[in-house]
């Protein structure tokens, strides 16, 4: 079959590679009708993600139909058409029994070496590093899905793919982000990053009840599309100052929760942003949290600090004593996907939402390494690439 | 891991090695004699060191680097070697998890480096794991301890490759998260501390070891299979390789 392998910062290429095989009694393989790339795939493009080895297959956003099941797998059937969580669910362990998805004990074969560098280890994840089991990924045209009557969920309506394939990742991961925000009517929610789990973010924090959302980027595409698509205020972090700009939209009480839909490789402004490039390219810390600062200090008294975002490492001068002094409270980690992707497809059944306008990009999957750098540079204005297996 | 080192002085010493000892010790004082007074001297106090050595059969550079060349008479490795502990928490009920465990021929299932585990008669079994640089090791172990669903402890018999001892405990993990299991083993490397420490270097920390062998336990126990990308499609020239090694496998 082809697939998208990973071969170093900035080399991604699309191979012939053996067809998967159910390796356990709970596997089944997918043929892979649509995948995509996120924004987290950016992070493995860019180097930052530790822990991966060259020909490693990306990809933790896809759908498709059920070609072959374990002999253990007893809710999917061959032909059944599913879109997966990005998270690997084993269904039995203490976190998966009680909601906490991505914190499953049981799915990372490699487990010990986040025990070293974490303490713990979620669970396992389609196409992001050893550190996180070295499952293949689905930007291929076949994908091995472990536990596949956990996580999966059937579509058997006739909604398109392009308006399924995001409950796998970004919609789930731009909902739990307002979630976790607790929003009251009349709630002003600012959101660091007009991407995909931005925009999700957005129109997640309308859904939940908030008042007023206001969108934070500097790509002109994307704020326009937080603008006029999501409904957002926008502030362009190039040409405004962002804690000067959300003091007086909220008349100085600063936004009663604030998303960082941005996490690890925050770009930014003046000094502080040489200086976090500077680290990180010494070494020194592993992140850049220009983002993370910013929703800290602009957050209100007793706000949440929301963290959809990746981050992998260390970050420097994290204003630690703002938090404290304005009893903020602060919610991050991974999605716990297979809580929301039911729910959230009836929102998309009613017509609440169609997730597929954040699509910028149709393409082949014979593409990808195109596909990746444009992404990654953000031009022709790009929000979203989709590719379909041919 | 915590290394283990004799804290009362005891003979390490093989009594062949005690009279080499003794009679170097005499042959370099003696080589002193008739030389300037600084090598006379020098030579004087490394000969008396030896012979020191050889007549109590202390050895205080074995000691600490965990050797010993006297025959052990105790197969507890008693003060000596390397200590290894884990824990874990699985949500099964106490019973299963210490029948599975009881079950020592299960145990290659979850335990990446033990390649097989015979019953023997009398309570006896016998081990064979994969040591260090892919050295078979080998070992007959008895259980000297046994209380149902609460604790298994063992020991190795005189004769093999590693002396070892251990115990596994189970007890009610606090609000209905299962049993907690918590393995303490006891162990003489063939190569002393210098060997733990080289396998050390070579990724083969105990401690983890046994860590991730208890994880694939929980794995294997919650849900029925051990999570594994072994032999997965993969990019490269390597793409042609496949080591499949599923868990029906290496049950049969």
């Amino acid at each position: 079959m082809r697939a998208v392998c990973w071969y170093g910062s900035g080399d991604i290429r699309v191979e012939s590679v053996p067809d998967p095989e159910i390796l356990n009694p709970h596997d089944a393989i997918l043929r892979v009708s649509l995948t995509a790339i996120c924004g987290s795939d950016l992070h493995i493009y860019n180097g930052f993600i530790p822990g991966m080895q060259k020909g490693d297959i990306l990809g933790h956003e896809f759908m498709g139909e059920v070609v072959e099941v374990g002999r253990k797998v007893e809710k999917l059937r061959k032909g059944d058409r599913v879109v997966v969580p990005f998270t690997i669910c084993c269904g039995k362990c203490h976190f998966c029994s009680t909601q906490k998805w991505s914190l499953c004990d049981n799915t990372n074969p490699n487990a010990g070496l986040l025990n070293k560098v974490y303490g713990a280890s979620g669970a396992g994840l389609f196409g992001y590093s050893h550190l996180y089991g070295g499952y293949a990924g689905g930007q291929s045209e076949y994908v091995r899905v472990p536990f596949a009557d956990v996580g999966p969920i059937k579509v058997d309506n006739d909604l398109s793919d392009e308006q399924v394939l995001f409950l796998s990742d970004i919609f789930p991961t731009g909902y739990m982000a307002a979630e976790n925000c607790d929003i009251k009517p009349g709630d002003v929610v600012a959101v660091w990053g007009c991407g995909p789990v931005g925009q999700f973010a957005i129109r997640s924090a309308y859904m939940l009840g908030a008042e007023r959302v206001i969108a934070i980027d500097d790509v002109p595409a994307r704020l326009r599309m937080a603008k006029d698509v999501s409904k957002a205020e926008v502030v362009n972090y190039a040409s405004h100052d962002v804690l000067a700009e959300l003091n007086d939209l909220t008349a100085g009480r600063g936004p009663d929760s604030c998303i960082d839909a941005v996490g690890m490789e925050a770009h930014g402004t003046g000094l502080e942003y040489a200086y976090d490039r500077t680290k990180q390219a010494l070494s020194l810390e592993t992140d850049r949290p220009g983002v993370l600062r910013q929703a800290i200090l602009a957050c209100q008294k007793g706000g949440t600090v929301s963290i959809p975002g990746v981050y992998g490492g260390f970050i420097d001068k994290v204003p630690i004593g703002a938090a404290f002094a304005k009893g903020l409270t602060l919610k991050m980690g991974q999605t716990h996907a297979p809580r929301y992707m039911n729910d959230l497809m009836q929102r998309v059944l009613l017509n609440e939402i169609d997730p597929s306008f954040v699509i910028s990009h149709r393409t082949s999957l014979e593409d990808a390494s195109a596909a990746y750098d444009v992404f990654n540079r953000r031009t022709d204005a790009c929000t979203k690439v989709v590719m379909r297996p041919s | 891991m915590q290394v283990l080192r004799p804290t009362v002085p005891y003979q390490n010493l093989h009594s062949i090695e005690r009279w080499f000892s003794v009679i170097g010790g005499l042959a370099i004082a003696a080589s002193g004699l008739g030389k300037n007074p600084l090598s006379c001297t020098l030579r004087m106090l490394a000969g008396a060191g030896l012979v020191h050595r050889g007549l109590t059969g202390q050895c205080e550079m074995y000691r600490v680097l965990g050797l010993r060349t006297a025959p052990s008479t105790a197969t507890l490795p008693y003060e000596l070697g390397i200590r290894a502990r884990a824990a874990v928490t699985i949500a099964q009920p106490r019973s299963e998890v210490f029948a599975f465990l009881r079950q020592f021929e299960n145990l290659p299932r979850v335990m990446r480096h033990l390649k097989s585990v015979e019953p023997m008669p009398r309570g006896r079994s016998h081990w064979v794991a994969e040591g260090p640089a892919g050295f078979e090791v080998q070992w007959d172990a008895e259980i000297i301890n046994e209380i149902p669903d609460k604790l298994v402890a063992w020991k190795s018999l005189p004769g093999s490759d590693v002396d070892q001892a251990g115990s596994l405990r189970f007890c009610d993990a606090p609000g209905s998260r299962g049993t907690e299991v918590r393995v303490e083993m006891q162990y003489n490397p063939p190569a002393g501390v210098i060997g733990a420490y080289v396998a050390r270097l070579f990724g083969r920390e105990p401690e983890q070891e046994i860590a991730a062998d208890l994880q694939r336990l929980r794995q294997f126990l919650e849900t029925g299979e051990v999570a594994s990308t072994e032999s997965q499609s993969r990019g490269g020239s390597e793409a042609g390789k496949r080591m499949r090694r599923t868990v029906e496998e290496v049950i049969a």
